[in-house]
């Protein structure tokens, strides 16, 4: 399940609804193999941003780029080879199976007519297994816990040996181990991630850089302790908070004031 | 899938046992195998006008009831995934009142000009504004609940049956009524020879295609933004397969008339029995919703004999209750509705 | 296998190859459908109980195969003989299969239900080597009356080749109309209703109609004899409205094919209790003088029964003009 890892750049990237900006003149670089930590109020644009990135929405101006081509330029099928979309959840009116779901994800590598082959049922299996579904995998997808389903979709998401992938709060749902485990996950996962997260401290302790974004823009880009600080924290959330480093990794922990 | 060709096979077989008139089960068999080795095997020693009435009016019964059902049954099926939802079928969604308006419009109007397809395209373009407009209705302001698509079809059926019984009181021709009647209730009376290469060309040319497009079906039942994320162009391939499905639909209801519930019903049995993919799922459903309307047409056509009820009256019969306890359990097992 | 003759969309030939005389080919326009006929149909069977009362009364029977459609009504006692020699097909129409089954060549209806999309469609039976005909009043091609009934019975005869017999029952029935004309001389027409069922609209008799035309001539006045329609619904308004003075209910077989004793009482009475149950209606003319007059189908249909229709009626809309 090894595929090299994407670098993604967004330039200047402008998405409206009805006139009014979702996401406004957003600009910033993910290179290849980085954990990028989206944070940001809700309704700062986070899940738009990474809409305009899996190709779902087309920005009313800017560029997002994959190895350098514009997704916009090309097959949604080409995107869905390279970009791997963990999103929120899955509508559940058809009672497919987990392995059903999963198997999905082999959909934009295949041909037409191409029947599943080994490959696709050993990387179908490698991945159920990587997110220990096994014992899952010929129940209904609707019958799951939300924090199955979220394995679930990431399985998905594996299977189309994607270069990046993009996940719009995937710590929803998930008590603090699965948490935990999810975010170790992607840290090692070997491909760029891209991922909308909530959990401050969750995002200083795995992400490598992180995107503050309030109101569609990008308020701050870089490493945790830039991002992470009391006046841009109370800038965009309104709260006041204190910063300290985790005692043992060293990373930063926000710690909300209670003044 | 073997037990289904079984069965497929089971129905035809009794379906061309039994008629009005009756012939002997072994004398019906080897007429048949007659007919089917080109006049090989078993020599003649019957009477002719039985063989005219299995071969000329049996048969052609028997597959035009197959190709019927097995065409709303994949319409149905295609109709659930592209709307994304299960309570969808060419009836519920206004698409057979469509065709069957659009039909009513060229009778009404006497409007040849496309020759002998005329009644086809109407009923194909009448079905395809059916369910767009219903699309469109249930899509506007906001999301597309299962509820408000269904209620949109409702509405748009109550308003086509209008638009038809209109025609049909304000048409100089006092035949219309009776035609029009046989094309809301629908049945295989008339089916004859001539009458299947459009039907048989269209299902094998519609499941060729939806076959083809399979994966990408499966794709859909995800929903639409993990359609896109999975590699699919979502909004093109729906409109492509609304035409598809339109024009099967429309060709069976210029052929036999509306038969509800076929293309409900079905795809439900084969998710339960095959699964949802629809690699599998397709040709099940073709094969047991041809296996279901010839069945239909038998309990139709003997239940009450001598009296044929249009066959449209059982597939609802068994259909309307089915649907309500659809309609009951859904509201069960998915609670709050997305 | 029988071979379908098939020549055009609009002209068939029916040849059983038998001897042709200066008759034949006989050409039979009906209905926009044209047929050329080499020689008589030996295998006839009819849809209707007018169509076989028709032919029976051209002494046919010994060219039918079957007759269908009596639903449970009583064939008129001057034909009985004969029809008993017929084999009885189905109470209701003949389905297509039976038939193919006796090996019909001609099939005539007397009204539009034997032919429909859903059973026996005319050019079905065509390719299944058919000849068909429906007697004109069914193609609703305006007002019908006996000039078009002697049409009628002209075309079946011609295309038995028995002229003759059809100018004798014409001739015969010219005779009964005429002195049911000079029984009427001078009298005043009565307005009637033709009631064809129904409860919460009543169901009409309408001016296309061989029935109407018989009302008509009877010395009565189809008060929906304007309507250019076969049959149509009216309102018990339009009823109070034209006060008729007489109600002809006319009533048919069951369509179930369901056995009713007694159909006159049952189906019938039942109507007749069905107008003098509704208190709309209560204070017509028609109803306060109990003037109803039960006409079944096989009267009431278009066919050789007719002027046992207009005798019927002539009598109880006028039966002083007939007082010995």
């Amino acid at each position: 399940m090894t595929t090299p890892p994407a670098g993604l750049e967004i330039t200047g990237v402008t998405v409206r609804a009805k006139g009014q900006p979702l996401v406004e003149d957003v600009t910033l670089e993910v290179r290849p193999g980085m954990f990028l930590g989206l944070l940001g109020p809700n309704g700062a644009g986070k899940s738009t941003l990474l809409r305009t990135v899996y190709r779902m929405t087309k920005p009313d101006a800017g560029v997002v780029r994959l190895n350098g081509e514009d997704v916009w330029q090309r097959s949604a099928t080409w995107v869905a080879q390279h970009v791997g979309a963990v999103l929120q959840d899955m509508p559940t009116e058809f009672p497919l199976t987990v392995r059903d779901v999963v198997a999905m994800g082999r959909s934009a590598h295949k041909a037409l007519l191409e029947p599943d082959t080994k490959h696709d049922a050993a990387l179908i299996d490698a991945s159920i297994t990587l997110q220990r579904l096994e014992n899952f995998q010929h129940r209904a997808f609707r019958t799951l816990s939300g924090g199955e389903r979220q394995r679930v979709l990431l399985a998905r998401a594996l299977v189309q040996q994607p270069q990046i992938l993009v996940l719009d709060e995937p710590t929803n749902h998930l008590d603090i181990r699965y948490q935990l485990s999810l975010l170790s996950f992607l840290r090692e996962v070997g491909v760029t991630v891209i991922a909308a997260l909530h959990d401050l401290n969750l995002a200083a302790m795995f992400c490598d850089q992180l995107c503050l974004m309030n109101n569609g823009r990008v308020v701050a880009l870089g490493e945790p302790e830039d991002v992470l600080t009391p006046a841009l924290l109370w800038d965009v959330y309104g709260v006041d908070v204190t910063i300290q480093n985790h005692p043992h990794s060293g990373k930063v922990l926000v710690l909300p004031g209670l003044t | 899938m073997a037990g289904m060709v079984t069965l497929l096979l089971i129905c035809a077989l009794v379906g061309l046992m039994i008629g009005s008139v009756s012939i002997p089960a072994g004398t019906a068999a080897s007429i048949v195998v007659h007919w089917l080795s080109g006049g090989l095997l078993s020599t003649p020693d019957w009477r002719e006008a039985h063989e005219i009435i299995i071969v000329e009016t049996r048969i052609p019964r028997v597959i035009l009831a197959a190709v019927v059902g097995a065409s709303l049954g994949v319409s149905g099926m295609v109709i659930q995934a592209i709307v994304r939802n299960p309570l969808a079928g060419p009836s519920i969604l206004g698409v057979s009142s469509g065709a069957a308006t659009g039909a009513v419009v060229v009778m009404r109007f006497g409007l040849v000009a496309l020759g002998a397809f005329t009644l086809h395209i109407a009923a194909f373009v009448g079905g395809l504004a059916a369910l767009s407009i219903v699309f469109w209705i249930a899509r506007t302001g906001g999301q597309m609940t299962p509820t408000r698509l269904v209620l949109a079809g409702v509405a748009m059926s109550a308003v086509l049956s209008a638009i038809t019984s209109l025609l049909v009181l304000t048409s100089p021709d006092p035949q219309l009524a009776a035609r029009v009647l046989f094309w809301t209730l629908g049945g295989f009376g008339s089916a004859q020879w001539k009458l299947l290469p459009i039907p048989v060309a269209a299902l094998i040319l519609g499941l060729a295609i939806m076959l083809v497009q399979a994966r990408r079906l499966n794709l859909l039942m995800a929903g639409d933004e993990s359609a896109v994320a999975l590699g699919l162009d979502v909004e093109r391939f729906r409109r492509t397969m609304f035409v598809l499905t339109a024009a099967l639909t429309g060709i069976t209801v210029a052929v036999s008339g509306v038969i509800g519930f076929v293309g409900l019903i079905m795809p439900h049995i084969v998710r339960l029995l095959v699964g949802s993919d629809h690699r599998h799922a397709l040709p099940a459903v073709a094969i047991l919703g041809a296996s279901f309307t010839i069945a239909a047409d038998l309990v139709a056509r003997s239940i009450i004999a001598p009296i044929e009820l249009p066959v449209g009256i059982v597939t609802a019969l068994v259909g309307g209750p089915f649907f309500i306890w659809l309609l009951r359990r859904d509201a069960r097992s998915l609670g709050v509705v997305r | 296998m029988r071979p379908a003759l098939y020549i055009s969309a609009a002209l068939f030939a029916f040849a059983p190859a038998a001897f042709a005389d200066e008759h034949f080919p006989y050409t039979d326009e009906n209905c926009g459908v044209t047929t050329v006929y080499e020689a008589a149909p030996e295998r006839a069977v009819t849809l209707s109980n007018n169509a076989t009362e028709l032919m029976l009364a051209l002494g046919l029977e010994d060219r039918m195969a079957g007759t269908s459609y009596m639903a449970n009504m009583q064939i008129s006692p001057q034909y009985e003989e004969a029809y008993n020699s017929v084999p009885i097909l189905s109470p209701l129409v003949a389905t297509t299969e039976q038939l193919i089954d006796v090996e019909a060549d001609f099939v005539y209806a007397g009204y539009p239900d034997g032919f429909s999309e859903s059973r026996n469609p005319r050019p079905m039976l065509h390719d299944l080597g058919m000849a068909t005909r429906l007697n004109t009043e069914g193609c609703n091609l305006g007002k019908f009356g006996f000039d078009d009934l002697f049409a009628e019975i002209r075309s079946v005869a011609g295309i038995f080749g028995v002229p003759e017999r059809g100018e004798s029952l014409i001739a015969e029935m010219q005779a009964r109309i005429a002195a049911v004309e000079d029984a009427l001389e001078g009298v005043e027409p009565v307005s009637v209703f033709i009631y064809n069922g129904g409860d919460d609209t009543p169901r009409a008799v309408l001016g296309n109609t061989m029935l109407s035309h018989v009302v008509e001539r009877a010395g009565g006045r189809n008060i929906l004899g304007d309507v250019d329609n076969r049959y149509g619904s009216t309102s018990w308004e339009q009823l109070v409205e034209q006060a008729p003075e007489h109600i002809v209910v006319f009533y048919s077989g069951t369509a179930s094919g369901q056995v009713i004793e007694n159909p006159e009482v049952n189906l019938g009475q039942a109507r007749v209790a069905t107008l003098e149950a509704n208190p709309i209606i209560a204070s017509l003319p028609a109803i306060q003088n109990d003037a109803y007059t039960l006409i079944v189908s096989v009267i009431g249909q278009p066919g050789p029964s007719s002027v046992d229709a207009l005798e019927k009626l002539a009598r109880t809309f006028h039966p002083e003009a007939f007082a010995e």
